[in-house]
């Protein structure tokens, strides 16, 4: 095996590592789905997490190849080249390496195969995906154990992570749909998890019909780049004639469809103003589901999307713009509406939404390497706080309400700081990850050209402000103050699936007919193995929160990357994009083929330093007020909250989005079915039923010849032989 | 249209008409008179249509012995098809067997002949007798029993087969003279030379025709497994279909 | 032998001739399948068919000197005695169901 890879050079080997990433995932899917039932059952995790542990590494392996100027002798142990030579790469590669590996499928001349699309980018997400994922796996093994299709849910997340790198990888628009419809089927299949729950089922069939709407947009957007492009590989369509201002000229409505288009797809997976509505129900899933696809990598595919296509989105700036313009108002809205939730996950389902919409400013003012560290740093501190919701939803007996329950730092004081350090970061509180990354966006939007750049700037602040008050209110609330624990804590959540679930274990059955009314659910706790007794720590397993730990140490390290480690006064993260054309003031030309040309440029109105304070100053705020309302005087709350009540419950009731959308779409639509249904009616009585009868009437009339006496049968194919020989002897000559 | 030629076959066809098993036993009797006229119209037919044909080959007919074999052959298919007896029909079956074998004879085709008379006038002949013993009703039953003494429709059988034939008969003999695609000419007599018998035969069968041989010897197998099991008593297979034996009060 | 020395006087009217015979034994096989009532005679009568037919590929085998013909019939036996087993064998079975060898005892199929 090591014999065969010497034999490529380093962009074949990275082109190989990358090829392979998607297939572990996927083979331990083939295996969970054909062993998992039978064979595997309670060790369904073990196939999933050696195959995420696969490609995680291959990720890293490629992370290193495409680093510039780190880790170099490792890079030289591990590729066997001289220090020197590790000291070249990254720097030596153009900007992009692509490889076909197969055709996909051909008709005529449209091709497409099965290639990756490697550069920074696409790296970068490649190896945050598989590294949460992983986290995640091993979480979730630990968070599912003993529930019902155990080994379901893990080849469903198998599946998530081989769509996903697909989607992250692959070499061309259909390839990355191919991915983008198989992350969504995933996260269809996977909130859809506990499906007899009647609003599980509703929250996915909701996040599948809203996630059409965006997918029928970018299905229309591709096909429009095939009539305008003639292809569909990402080095054709953005290094190709895109370039020349005479084709774009020519094409110009589609300079404006196509990325229009191309932005509600991005929109609707990644939860966007007014497409947001499916992923807070999304919360129904398991909670690490909520952290992998809801809130860690799924969602943040739209915002790879538009940073990939952002030499199309650079040459149509009202579109460009349009998507900050957007992304800022969900920001602000989500957040107004976590300040008034009560249920924990729901609260980090809108924080989601919000943080999204910073990405989606960060992409309109061209800051392509701002979103996406944020959408890093957003991965480790979101996953970290979905997890850690996670351990006190176990642990409370799947009871999520911030009302019912305080003062948790006392039973599950690893969970506590876990949370804690995310509720920084979220917050922006200096020195965590959130602070750097998102204070980069708004110092972008600060500086942008474009001035309403600056505009956006200031909601964002503004948000900002609010992020760090909804965040701390859930963690004072939830975690600090009097200890009160909730009816349900210490009790396993009662399952769902309780007759498959029970039925398959009689002796806990025959011993509950002893106990108290609470056996069923105390029987069915034991059968998990970790019935905790009231007064000892609610942490889990260390399955549960080492994952937490790593989360919680990346969480508070991977800012700093934003700020150290790259070239001259650059962060890391910076210098690894820089070679992205997603960012503005870039005039790139360095290698062949062609380069890009980005007409965006940027001003400088504020310096980054100043961003920074102000950004610190905000959260630092936003923290001292939740402190004060939710923790040294919560009487002060209630009094604010009635004093405000027509706001309270316009947020409470989440902006009446869901609402509108049931006046202004589900009605009329149901009454359009219904009237749809009546013509359909008389089509039905007149019309199919006449196609109805009138074969009746012929084999009415053709019945007798059906005698079931084998002569007439010989006789019918011995005169017919005999009458088609007459015809061509006498008829034909 | 060949006008003699339609009345020799129509001929045929009242005469195997009248044959078929019926009440009327005389008509039997006077449809064999009629046959007898239709093969020798056919004979005349035949002899006037070589000679206007193919005025220059008309020396080279086929021989006495093949008459000879056809006639048997002929007269003992409609033996096999009239006779209201199985057991005669199938001793008939066993004559024709013996003509056509003749009738491989003359065409240089031995090995198929000896393979003819082994197998249909042997094995499957032999089969036939023993299923006829098994299965036909005896005592009181066999009077009651009617369908080998009157057949069914024989009318309509025998227009439509005669239909057919006719026009087989009539594409034959008057495309026949500019039909059939010549032997090579050249070398004709060389290739003549090296082809016939079980050599040749054989040859053709292992190196052309060896795996359509395996398959058939597969088929062979598979059919010996399939009619035990079919014609076992309560076999599965007969219970799975609903057949199963009825129970015996 | 006179048949062996008789090779090169196997002209197109004796072909014609055989072809015919063949014709005639089908038909006759024809009429017997079609109008006998007794499952064993259909059967026999399709032998007769099968007879035609050799003579048919037995005749052109001889007019162009090509073994395909033969081995045809080769294959022909082997399935005309496959079928034969089995339809007997079937006949066995239906005989002990109904009692009687009437084709027209089985036309569940009528329609």
């Amino acid at each position: 095996m090591f014999q065969f890879f010497q034999q490529f050079t380093l962009d074949q080997k990275a082109e190989l590592f990358a090829g392979m990433i998607p297939l572990f995932p996927l083979m331990a899917l083939v295996i969970i789905a054909l062993f998992g039932g039978k064979v595997l059952k309670g060790r369904a995790h073990v196939p999933a997490i050696i195959g995420i542990a696969c490609s995680f590494f291959l990720a890293l392996l490629l992370l290193m190849i495409f680093d510039v100027g780190q880790f170099n002798s490792i890079k030289a142990a591990l590729f066997h080249i001289t220090t020197a030579q590790a000291n070249q790469i990254g720097a030596l590669n153009p900007e992009f390496l692509q490889m076909k590996f197969a055709t996909w499928f051909s008709a005529g001349g449209f091709r497409v195969p099965f290639g990756v699309y490697l550069d920074p980018l696409s790296v970068l997400f490649v190896s945050f995906v598989t590294g949460i994922s992983l986290l995640i796996f091993i979480y979730s093994s630990g968070y599912m154990e003993g529930d019902y299709g155990y080994f379901r849910f893990f080849a469903y997340l198998s599946m998530f992570v081989t769509a996903m790198t697909i989607l992250v990888l692959a070499n061309n628009f259909l390839l990355v749909y191919l991915g983008w419809e198989g992350v969504g089927l995933a996260s269809y299949l996977l909130v859809g998890y506990y499906y007899p729950k009647r609003s599980a089922r509703d929250a996915a069939t909701k996040a599948f019909i809203v996630n059409r709407i965006g997918d029928t947009c970018f299905a229309i957007a591709i096909f429009m780049i095939y009539l305008t492009f003639h292809s569909l590989n990402f080095a054709n369509v953005f290094y190709g004639p895109l370039q020349s201002a005479s084709f774009r000229a020519a094409h110009s409505s589609m300079m404006f469809w196509i990325p229009l288009l191309l932005m509600f797809g991005a929109f609707a997976k990644s939860a966007q103003f007014p497409l947001h509505v499916w992923l807070p129900d999304a919360m129904e899933g398991p909670t690490p589901v909520s952290a992998l696809i809801h809130a860690a990598t799924m969602v943040t595919a739209g915002v790879y999307l538009i940073a990939r296509c952002m030499p199309i989105f650079m040459h149509d700036l009202p579109v460009l713009h349009l998507v900050g313009i957007i992304g800022t108002f969900t920001a602000f809205m989500a957040a107004t509406i976590a300040m008034c939730q009560y249920d924990l996950k729901r609260i980090w389902a809108y924080s989601t939404v919000s943080q999204l919409g910073y990405m989606f400013m960060g992409l309109g003012v061209a800051a392509g390497s701002a979103a996406v560290f944020h959408v890093f740093t957003h991965a480790f501190f979101k996953a970290l706080l979905f997890l850690s919701s996670g351990s006190v939803m176990h642990a409370m007996g799947g009871e999520l309400d911030i009302r019912k329950m305080s003062g948790l730092r006392k039973r599950m004081p690893i969970t506590t700081i876990c949370l804690l350090i995310g509720a920084l970061s979220l917050a922006g509180f200096p020195g965590w990850a959130g602070f750097f990354s998102k204070d980069e966006i708004l110092s972008a939007a600060m500086n942008s050209v474009w001035s309403g750049g600056p505009w956006l700037a200031a909601i964002g602040l503004l948000t900002a402000l609010i992020t760090a008050y909804y965040t701390f209110r859930a963690f004072f609330r939830v975690f600090m103050g009097d200890l009160i624990l909730p009816q349900t804590a210490g009790l396993h959540e009662p399952s769902v699936f309780a007759l498959p679930a029970q039925a398959g274990d009689e002796s806990h059955a025959v011993h509950d007919s002893h106990s108290a009314p609470e056996a069923g659910q105390h029987g069915h706790d034991a059968h998990h193995g970790h019935d905790q007794p009231r007064n000892t720590s609610f942490d889990g397993p260390i399955t549960m929160w080492g994952p937490l730990v790593i989360l919680a140490v990346g969480a508070t390290l991977v800012g700093w990357l934003g700020v150290f480690g790259g070239h001259g006064d650059q962060g890391w993260i910076q210098s690894f994009l820089a070679r992205v054309p997603m960012n503005a003031g870039l005039h790139y030309v360095p290698t062949p083929p062609g380069g890009l040309f980005l007409p965006v440029a940027s001003v400088d109105r504020i310096s980054p330093a100043m961003g920074m304070v102000f950004g610190g100053i905000l959260a630092v705020v936003g923290i001292l007020i939740a402190w004060y309302f939710h923790l040294v005087n919560r009487h002060a709350a209630e009094v604010v909250k009635s004093a405000m009540r027509p706001l309270v419950t316009f947020l409470e009731n989440k902006w009446y989005i869901d609402e509108i959308y049931h006046y202004c779409l589900v009605m009329p639509l149901w009454y359009l079915g219904r009237a749809l249904y009546g013509v359909d009616h008389v089509v039905d009585g007149i019309v199919v039923n006449f196609f109805g009868y009138f074969p009746q009437l012929v084999g009415w009339v053709l019945k007798p010849t059906e005698s079931g006496r084998l002569r007439y049968y010989a006789i019918g194919m011995v005169s017919g032989l005999a009458l088609v020989i007459l015809g061509v002897l006498y008829l034909l000559r | 249209m060949d006008y003699p030629l339609i009345i020799a076959t129509a001929c045929g066809a009242i005469a195997l008409y009248l044959m078929m098993p019926r009440a009327q036993g005389w008509l039997v009797k006077l449809g064999a008179l009629i046959g007898v006229l239709a093969l020798a119209s056919g004979l005349s037919y035949l002899t006037h249509w070589a000679s206007v044909a193919f005025p220059a080959q008309h020396a080279a007919g086929p021989g006495v012995f093949f008459y000879a074999f056809a006639l048997i052959a002929i007269a003992s298919a409609a033996g096999v098809v009239c006779h209201p007896k199985p057991i005669y029909s199938a001793l008939y079956f066993v004559l024709m067997t013996l003509a056509i074998a003749g009738l491989f004879l003359l065409l240089m085709a031995e090995f198929i002949a000896v393979v003819l008379i082994i197998i249909y006038a042997g094995a499957i002949l032999v089969t036939y007798v023993f299923v006829i013993m098994l299965a036909s009703p005896t005592g009181v039953a066999a009077a009651a029993v009617d369908y080998d003494r009157i057949s069914a429709d024989p009318l309509v059988a025998v227009l439509v087969s005669f239909l057919l034939l006719g026009t087989v008969l009539e594409t034959l003999f008057t495309h026949a003279p500019h039909g059939f695609i010549a032997p090579v000419a050249a070398g004709a007599a060389a290739h003549a030379a090296h082809w016939g018998g079980l050599a040749a035969l054989g040859k053709n069968l292992y190196s052309r025709y060896t795996l359509p041989l395996e398959l058939a010897g597969v088929l062979m197998t598979i059919s010996l497994v399939g009619a035990v099991v079919i014609a076992r008593k309560n076999s599965p297979h007969t219970q799975m279909l609903g057949l199963g034996d009825v129970p015996t009060e | 032998m006179m048949i062996t020395h008789a090779t090169n006087s196997f002209s197109d009217p004796v072909l014609v001739r055989y072809l015919a015979l063949g014709a005639v034994l089908f038909s006759i096989g024809l009429v017997g399948f079609m109008a006998r009532r007794n499952m064993i005679m259909i059967f026999l009568s399709t032998e007769i068919m099968f007879q035609g037919v050799a003579i048919n590929l037995i005749a052109f085998s001889r007019y162009y000197h090509n073994a395909d013909g033969q081995s045809f019939v080769i294959f022909l036996l082997t399935v005309a005695a496959a079928e034969a087993s089995l339809a007997l064998g079937l006949v066995i079975m239906l005989y002990r169901q109904r009692q009687t060898l009437n084709v027209d005892a089985w036309s569940d199929l009528q329609g």
